[in-house]
């Protein structure tokens, strides 16, 4: 580690030739974790930078943005234009290569290159920031998760919410008994803003010339370039997105999965609008995930907490009224409510408001992290430099994935109940639905 | 009124009539609901029938009237091609395309069949029953909650004989439930989910813009009715018209007609007290904007009523799930167990036990099935229908002919359409506890609500 500071603090004195220099002592070669210290400026990279991943360098400015990557540098390139001391890129694996000065990489590509690149990343000692959902399946949140382990590089999964105040309260609250023991939570989205419930395009227009579509397919299966898949709308395909819980899931479950420590579900279903296509003929559709959709889940008792049951709904589909709820007052487009033995929390407040108001908050335990939400990147630009992990580091930000993903397994099984054995990484009761739990690369792509 | 008198004059002008064996057109001289004893015939008479939307499910409804002896006697469709051939199985059946004219030509009509696209069963029905004819009409029995209160109120002061066609309610299925949960079974019942598999056909979509010409055999403007006017579009028509909010009734109105005929006559019910709903939403077109309902219901929805206390039994919620949407699974039902049949289904939960059924109140089971097997199933103390589903057009028949009231008729179900109906209302402004003050028949909180209580004919129509 001091070795890495000398030989940054020399690289620094020399100012011209920055990349050059790191590839005779790259930091992970020199052993550790690579930690720099809290005076010290990282060197990052960020991969898929035309969504998230310029919300994510814009908080990241005060380190040294050194490389950029995407695959399309049409609708990118103000965000390459922000940073012109960045080098461009459009291959990550490129990028790794040959730019060795990079501490760490910003992961924020659509979810079915998440995996690969996070895995590269850390391969080479690299901390790394991955936008949410982690990964596309289930098998890739775990791997990742140990592989971060292994290489004590510090992590955060871009669901930033973890690092508010909100869900500190929240979890305090239920850990206080402010609502009694919990068998029953409700969580919801207005996603999807984009299209499901749609077949694959048939037309196949030409791949605009700043696209390199090879590598945007990455190790999902080939198919012909289309506008229907990219910017953005990717998220509505199986093949490369996760869908309105792949989306919602890391933020809107992340409170229920901390305060209830929810760890592996022991079944989870599902239920999907289906379109139809002719009269009595609905579409079991293999392309996309549904317009809405209701997930069930059912997590055994954890230590003192008894067994529960999640809910989960898409697409415009809400949860019944608590009883508690003013007769005047509506769920909003996202949220959670939490129903205990002794009272109900509807998006983080106890209901009715009176009681909420009469209602005494317990004093924090759990570290606040500065800027709340607005911090998360900090929080892992902290970790990065040797302060504590970052607070949804893959050791949480695994698990919880793992959780939302099997959601999306059973949207595409919609209508059996998956008896799951999470130690095991197994579907017991569907060898069908556990072949969706991993994903078969395609040539010349592995984890 | 000397009812005997009248009685005797039926009798023998029809007798003459039939000795005479004159075709219908001898009856626009004495038509029987001239004569009074409000139009019922004595069983021994046949009654003169007339359908109208008789290429659709009224022919199967028109071909149980006739098997069972009455005459049909006039048929009508706006579509001839879909009314050729029932119009060949009745060949002294005069065949119309405007139920109006048919109504004003053929004075001999005792009793009329409306088996029309939902938008135009209230006009049609109420036509006949102000001439003071019998009716059957499919369900759901109107489009509107207006629509069905005004029905109601019509039949009952025309004291025709009315009957919807929700088959399933001369069942005993239905019956068995009413009598399992009146023997407290599974004690008072607080919550109830119903559930069906429909859409079977596209919802969730735009009107079509291309305008293909209409085809020759059908008169669109008739089609369209009392709606607001638009181009011609297959897309409409034949069937699929339930998708769209200006002729159908969506999922729900298709089958919760059927699905909760169980939940209200059992649970006693008539005008919930609130109703929210939740549909599935898709991309409006521009930017983030989203909707539900515009132009066509939504692909998948559910709606949640609240009925109050009454006689004798608790408050209770009633949801309502389509498609594909499902109630959570009871612990209570084995593994491996179909929940419902596969058009639908409900689930009763009472404060001592769950009982489930599929569509039409049919195979009900307490669950677990231990607890089906350890039950001692009360007499069966209400009155079953000769053939029950099958026997409901004849239910009607009787019923026209002096017999009961019959099973689904307007006093049951009228208010069962508005309840039913009523859950679009709530789909078309979502996410919001809707409070319904049944009597006055008007949302108390949402004046946006209120706008759909009822809806504007095209000119030349009034019901």
């Amino acid at each position: 580690m001091s070795n890495s500071r000398i030989s940054r603090r020399k690289f620094m004195e020399g100012a011209a030739t920055v990349i050059a220099g790191f590839t005779i002592v790259p930091r992970h070669v020199l052993g550790g974790a690579g930690f720099k210290s809290p005076s010290e400026k990282l060197n990052i990279a960020c991969v898929g930078i035309g969504g998230q991943g310029k919300e994510n360098l814009r908080k990241c400015e005060g380190e040294n943005i050194v490389a950029l990557c995407d695959v399309d540098w049409d609708f990118t390139a103000p965000v390459f234009a922000t940073y012109p001391n960045a080098k461009k890129y459009k291959d990550y694996r490129r990028m790794l290569e040959e730019q060795k000065d990079i501490d760490g990489v910003i992961v924020a590509t659509p979810d079915h290159t998440h995996a690969v690149i996070a895995m590269a990343v850390m391969k080479m000692g690299k901390h790394v920031y991955v936008q949410k959902p982690l990964t596309w399946s289930v098998d890739e949140a775990r791997k990742l998760t140990e592989e971060a382990r292994k290489a004590k590089v510090a992590t955060q999964m871009g669901n930033q919410g973890h690092s508010s105040e909100e869900i500190r309260v929240l979890c305090e609250m239920i850990w206080s008994g402010a609502i009694g023991n919990i068998r029953e939570v409700h969580a919801w989205t207005d996603r999807p803003y984009w299209a499901q419930g749609i077949l694959r395009p048939t037309e196949t227009p030409p791949v605009p010339a700043t696209l390199d579509w090879e590598n945007w397919i990455g190790p999902a299966p080939m198919r012909a370039y289309n506008p229907a898949y990219h910017p953005f709308t990717w998220r509505g395909w199986l093949d490369f997105g996760t869908g309105s819980l792949g989306d919602m899931g890391c933020h809107i479950l992340d409170h229920a999965f901390w305060a209830l420590k929810l760890g592996h579900p022991s079944s989870v279903s599902a239920e999907n609008a289906l379109r139809c296509v002719k009269m009595w003929e609905k579409v079991e559709n293999k392309e996309t995930y549904p317009d809405a959709s209701i997930v069930r889940y059912e997590f055994p008792a954890r230590g003192d907490m008894p067994p529960v049951k999640l809910t989960w709904y898409d697409g415009g589909l809400k949860p019944p009224r608590p009883a508690e709820l003013e007769k005047d007052r509506n769920l909003s487009g996202n949220g959670a409510i939490f129903i205990g033995d002794k009272g109900t929390i509807v998006e983080g407040r106890i209901v009715p408001e009176t009681k909420m108001q009469d209602y005494k908050k317990p004093e924090p335990t759990i570290p606040r992290i500065k800027e709340g939400a607005d911090g998360h990147e900090q929080n892992w630009i902290d970790a990065c430099k040797g302060g504590p992990a970052a607070s949804a580091n893959f050791d949480y930000a695994g698990p919880l994935t793992e959780v939302v993903l099997l959601g999306t397994v059973a949207n595409r099984m919609p209508g059996k109940l998956l008896e799951w054995d999470g130690p095991n990484m197994k579907i017991t009761n569907s060898p069908e639905a556990n072949e969706l739990i991993s994903r078969k690369y395609r040539a010349g792509w592995s984890l | 009124m000397n009812k005997s008198n009248k009685k005797k004059q039926i009798e023998i002008s029809r007798r003459q009539l039939l000795g005479s064996a004159v075709a219908a057109g001898a009856f626009t001289i004495v038509p029987s609901y001239v004569l009074g004893l409000d139009g019922q015939k004595p069983p021994s008479e046949k009654l003169n029938i007339a359908t109208i939307g008789a290429g659709g499910m009224g022919r199967g409804n028109t071909r149980r009237c006739a098997d069972a002896g009455e005459n049909i006697v006039a048929l009508c469709d706006v579509d001839e091609k879909k009314g050729a051939p029932v119009y060949k199985e009745y060949p002294n059946a005069r065949t119309y395309k405007d139920f109006r004219k048919m109504l004003e030509t053929e004075k001999n009509i005792d009793a009329v069949i409306v088996a029309t696209p939902d938008h135009t069963h209230a006009v049609a029905a109420m036509m006949a029953i102000k001439m003071g004819k019998h009716v059957y009409v499919q369900k759901p029995l109107t489009r509107t909650v207006y629509e069905a209160r005004k029905l109601t109120e019509a039949a009952r002061e025309a004291k025709v004989a009315t009957q919807m066609g929700n088959q399933g309610h001369s069942g005993d299925g239905i019956r068995l439930v009413c009598e399992w949960i009146w023997d407290g079974a599974i004690g008072p019942v607080r919550e109830v989910h119903s559930w069906t598999n429909r859409p079977v056909w596209a919802q969730g979509m735009d009107r079509p813009k291309d305008t293909p010409p209409v085809p020759a055999e059908l008169d669109w403007d008739l089609w369209i009715g009392p709606s607001p006017e638009r181009p011609y579009n297959p897309a409409y028509l034949p069937f699929s018209w339930r998708a769209w909010v200006d002729f159908g009734c969506g999922a729900l109105g298709d089958m919760a007609c059927h699905i909760l005929d169980p939940v209200f006559w059992a649970l006693k019910l008539k005008y919930p007290v609130s109703v929210e709903a939740c549909p599935s939403m898709r991309m409006a077109g521009t930017g983030w904007d989203k909707v539900g309902i515009r132009d066509s219901y939504p692909q998948a929805s559910i709606v949640r009523y609240k009925f109050p206390a009454r006689e004798g039994m608790p408050e209770v919620k009633v949801n309502w799930y389509d498609g594909g949407m499902m109630p959570e699974r009871p612990e209570e039902l084995e593994p491996g167990r179909k929940m419902g049949d596969d058009d639908g289904g409900v689930l009763f939960i009472g404060d001592k036990g769950k009982l489930m059924c599929g569509c039409y109140g049919s195979n009900p089971r307490l669950i677990p099935e231990k607890k089906m097997e350890e039950y001692k199933r009360p007499a069966k103390t209400l009155p079953r229908v000769k053939e029950g589903i099958d026997g409901h057009e004849q239910n009607w028949i009787d019923a026209c002919k002096g017999g009961p009231a019959a099973g689904s008729n307007f006093e049951y179900s009228g208010p069962f359409t508005e309840s039913v109906v009523m859950g679009n209302l709530a789909l078309m402004n979502p996410f919001t506890l809707l409070e319904w003050d049944g009597v006055n028949m008007k949302f108390t909180n949402s004046p946006t609500a209120n706008e759909y209580v009822s809806s504007p004919y095209r000119k030349g129509w009034t019901l």
